[in-house]
């Protein structure tokens, strides 16, 4: 049991780096970026494009997912997003127009790497071997303690600095009220460009640890992916990032003992059924507090 | 012309289905909602269908129109579940319902066939029954786009405020699209399955979400005409575009939807009815007739401390 | 007093309800309480409308006039009170029902639907009838038919002298005639109350003439009215009775030349001793 445990949290990581990212740009700028997934898994194929089959030490692998992830996201905000954003329309039309743009980018990016690797799995070519320790009873890599140290360390990293920094809290005041903080001389461009790149970074470093764990990836993997975002960033209320921890943990340990206890093939129907709940029951999210930014619903 | 048809026609079933698919999403988001649950519906109907001629409860025009009421009554319950959510909540909702179907699809022993699908149900439907169908599912929708029901639908989309205070039951209109789309669907997936003899769990999925929206942008979210446009030209596009090789295609519909979606959201048909309309204000202003506004010579102190 | 007595003409009364009890009010509001997140837009307010009579009511920015004509067309959530219409209480109606009772408004903001015509846009109105304007007329064939809508349209444009304009793009539009084309628009349902929101803004002095006069002339054609405005001049010009509101409470109720002479209402505008500078 215990084991399966470990499992989740590890899992439950993996999704936290990946849902921060959605629920950040989402909370701040209104952008769901249904590309999201697409960039995961592009930011890991491209590391292995680079890699070019030689094998490169953990570090480099994760900075590169990192930079890919990022960058990628950046091209989106700057040549698509921003475009919508700054055009005619009221605000519901835009979110639903940049929502079905990210959608043309997913298929372009997921049509790239299907290309790339004949539509077969693909992995991460890299020095790092896991050593597995024994810790009461309990077996536990190395890998697995980098992946929750990360996930777990840079949400409560990401969440700190949104509070204390003088950007986070411009940050936060974006997500509360643009008119207002364009106001106050906050720099809307560079702030959409640096929570997208930051978004899409996250993704790729969660790319990488998803395809190094796991020893490989399908490139198709992004959609179900997105799903499973989705679910934790509205379970855990839209821009929060304590909800996202707590969703990601509850998904992911519902998916756990679904795949453990039972024959597995209904584990994505958790994440679907988690969206209608919420969204129907109390769309403010189950972890959060009433005052959530929730005009959105 | 005789060639050409027998050569095409699988091409123009599926074209005439896709229209049926486009309608069902283009139905509500010409009021501004962005719902798949058309597609939900589609594969509903066609493991319905499939069940009902394949274990020969009834013949195969009454379970077509057995799915239809099934998915209009699903479609409602859908739209009163839904309530209040708009906007991406409710695009989320609606996909993970097709989702879900799908799982459902899969887990479905004997009744979805599995992984498999299900195979075997009889050629029931021709080319004439299909093109009759789209041909009633685009005048309905037609209709709804005239008189009052085309005005409220128009003023709801920009206003639900002033929609109101006219009268207009919003969530009435809401509901009963949403109903329209879930018919759309349902009777596309009832033909498809009786046409093509087979339906497997992932038919009705975010594949064909993404295929499907793709058209409704491209062609025109504000009538039916747009449906119509992108949905023949989505089809014949692997046709037209036959040199380029499987993912190319896929890249170029992403970045004709990324072009669409982000500087001409109203499609093709909106460019053309753009277009259409700076030519007539153009040929209209050398009549004399002046666009100037009036230059107001009272203007009003106490207006002042608004 | 009221000008509805006067409104049995050889002209058929085309407003004013069927309901309405000579003597009685057609529209009461009861203590009506606004509040939202700490916010007391409306305190208590009780007003009270005569069948074809004009109300004004004026009061400085922030006094709560417009979210008293959105209590009273239920488009703003009431915290408290009750309302009646035609001798029914409506204040757990639907605003979409409500508009059909025979309720009909204007806004502050020109809510015109940019795709649309002028004539289309009034057409809007004539689509959904209040429950008054779809007896009016013959037949049920009639009253759904585009024709009716069509018909009832030109009808109202014709009335404020706009006919011309109704193939124009609202767009092209000055102010002032937007504002006049969305008086049509509320006219046209034929409602027994008609609730304008700061009507004349924009207008030119010839344009809030010819309003003003439509105005009295509705009334004397059995149309109850609420006008709330800032031109003080002209809604004492028209209105008999003017109500004052001042930081969502009523401070004022009663015939205007009197109203307009008290000491409470100068102060509310002027920023007296008793009133707390804004």
């Amino acid at each position: 049991m215990e084991q399966q445990l470990l499992n989740a949290l590890v899992l439950a990581s993996i999704y936290v780096l990946f849902s921060l990212g959605m629920t950040l740009a989402w909370g701040v700028l209104g952008i769901l970026n249904l590309a999201h997934g697409a960039i995961l898994v592009g930011s890991a194929y491209s590391v292995y494009l680079i890699g070019d089959d030689r094998q490169m030490p953990l570090g480099v692998v994760l900075a590169l997912g990192l930079l890919v992830g990022g960058g990628c996201s950046l091209l989106l905000e700057i040549g698509v997003f921003r475009i919508i954003r700054n055009s005619t329309g009221d605000e519901e039309e835009k979110e639903l127009r940049v929502a079905i743009a990210s959608l043309g980018a997913s298929s372009i990016l997921v049509a790239i790497v299907a290309k790339g690797t004949a539509n077969a799995p693909f992995a991460v070519p890299t020095s790092f071997t896991t050593h597995v320790y024994d810790v009461f009873g309990l077996r536990i890599s190395d890998l697995q303690i980098l992946i929750i140290v990360a996930g777990m360390g840079i949400s409560l990293g990401l969440s700190r600095w949104l509070k204390l920094s003088r950007t986070g809290r411009a940050i936060r005041a974006v997500a509360a009220d643009p008119e207002t903080a364009s106001l106050m001389g906050i720099n809307e461009r560079r702030l959409a460009a640096g929570t997208m790149f930051a978004a899409g970074a996250m993704a790729g470093l969660a790319g990488v640890f998803l395809v190094v764990y796991l020893g490989g990836a399908d490139p198709q993997s992004g959609a179900s992916l997105l799903t499973t975002a989705f679910a934790i960033i509205v379970a855990g209320g839209v821009g929060s990032i304590g909800g996202t921890v707590l969703g990601a943990l509850t998904l992911a340990l519902v998916e756990t003992l679904i795949l453990t206890y039972t024959s597995g093939s209904w584990a994505p129907a958790a994440a679907f059924v988690l969206i209608i709940l919420v969204i129907v029951i109390r769309p403010q999210g189950l972890f959060s507090s009433s005052r959530t930014k929730v005009d959105r619903a | 012309m005789i060639d050409w048809y027998a050569s095409n026609t699988t091409l123009i079933q599926n074209c005439m289905i896709a229209i049926l698919l486009a309608l069902s999403v283009q139905v509500v988001m010409r009021i501004g909602v962005l719902s798949l649950a058309g597609i939900g519906f589609y594969g509903l109907s066609e493991y319905l269908t499939a069940n009902l001629v394949i274990r020969d409860v009834v013949p195969a025009e009454v379970a077509i129109l057995a799915s239809l009421v099934v998915c209009g009554i699903g479609a409602f319950v859908l739209s009163l579940f839904l309530g209040r959510v708009r906007g991406l909540y409710l695009a989320m909702v609606t996909l993970a319902f097709v989702l879900i179907l799908n799982v459902v699809a899969i887990n479905g022993g004997k009744w979805t066939g599995g992984a498999n699908g299900l195979f075997g149900v009889p050629f029931a439907v021709t080319t004439a029954h299909i093109v009759v169908v789209c041909l009633i599912g685009i005048l309905v929708v037609w209709a709804t786009e005239r008189g009052a029901i085309g005005r409220a639908c128009e003023a709801l989309r920009t206003d639900e405020l002033l929609a109101t205070s006219m009268g207009i039951e919003v969530r009435k209109y809401h509901r009963a699209n949403l109903v329209l789309s879930g018919l759309l669907g349902g009777a596309a997936g009832g033909l498809n399955v009786l046409n093509l003899g087979a339906v497997g769990p992932f038919d009705a999925g975010f594949g064909l979400a993404v295929t499907t929206l793709t058209m409704v942008i491209v062609g025109g979210r504000r009538s039916w005409l747009g449906a119509v446009i992108g949905a023949v030209l989505i089809t014949w596009l692997p046709t037209v575009l036959s040199f380029l090789e499987g993912e190319m295609r896929n890249i170029a519909s992403g970045a004709l939807v990324i072009v669409m979606a982000t500087l001409v959201p109203d499609g093709l048909l909106g460019l053309l009815t753009s277009q259409i309309r700076r030519l007539r204000a153009a040929v209209r202003r050398p009549s004399g007739r002046s666009t100037t506004k009036e230059v107001d010579d009272d203007t009003q102190l106490v207006s002042a401390d608004r | 007093m009221t000008p509805s007595s006067s409104a049995q003409t050889d002209e058929r009364v085309l407003y004013g309800s069927d309901h309405a009890v000579p003597g009685e009010p057609i529209l009461t509001a009861t203590d009506i309480k606004v509040h939202f997140g700490g916010v007391r837009a409306l305190d208590g307010v009780s007003l009270s409308l005569e069948p074809g009579e004009l109300l004004g009511i004026v009061g400085p920015n922030g006094s709560g006039k417009s979210t008293l004509l959105g209590a009273l067309s239920r488009l703003t959530r009431i915290t408290d009170g009750s309302l009646e219409l035609d001798g029914q209480r409506y204040d757990r109606i639907r605003p979409a029902a409500v508009a059909r009772m025979g309720l009909s408004r204007t806004f502050q903001t020109v809510r015109l639907l940019p795709r649309f015509s002028v004539l289309e846009n009034v057409m809007l109105g004539a689509d959904q009838p209040s429950l008054r304007g779809a007896r009016s007329t013959s037949t049920w064939r009639s009253r759904g038919s585009e024709k009716h809508a069509t018909d009832a349209a030109m009808e109202a444009l014709e009335r404020i002298h706009l006919a011309d304009i109704r193939q124009a793009n609202p767009a092209d539009l000055p102010y002032g005639v937007q504002r006049k084309v969305e008086i049509a628009r509320a006219l046209v349902r034929q409602p027994s109350v008609l609730l304008y929101d700061e009507p004349i803004a924009g207008m030119s002095r010839s344009e809030r003439d010819e309003i003003a006069d439509l105005m009295v002339e509705l009334a004397e054609q059995g149309l109850s009215q609420i006008l709330v405005e800032h031109d003080i001049g002209m809604v004492v010009r028209i209105c008999r009775r003017l109500i004052v509101l001042d930081l969502g409470k009523k401070i004022a109720d009663g015939p205007s030349t009197d109203v307009i002479t008290m000491p409470e209402v100068r102060d509310a505008y002027l920023g007296g001793t008793t009133h707390a500078s804004a």
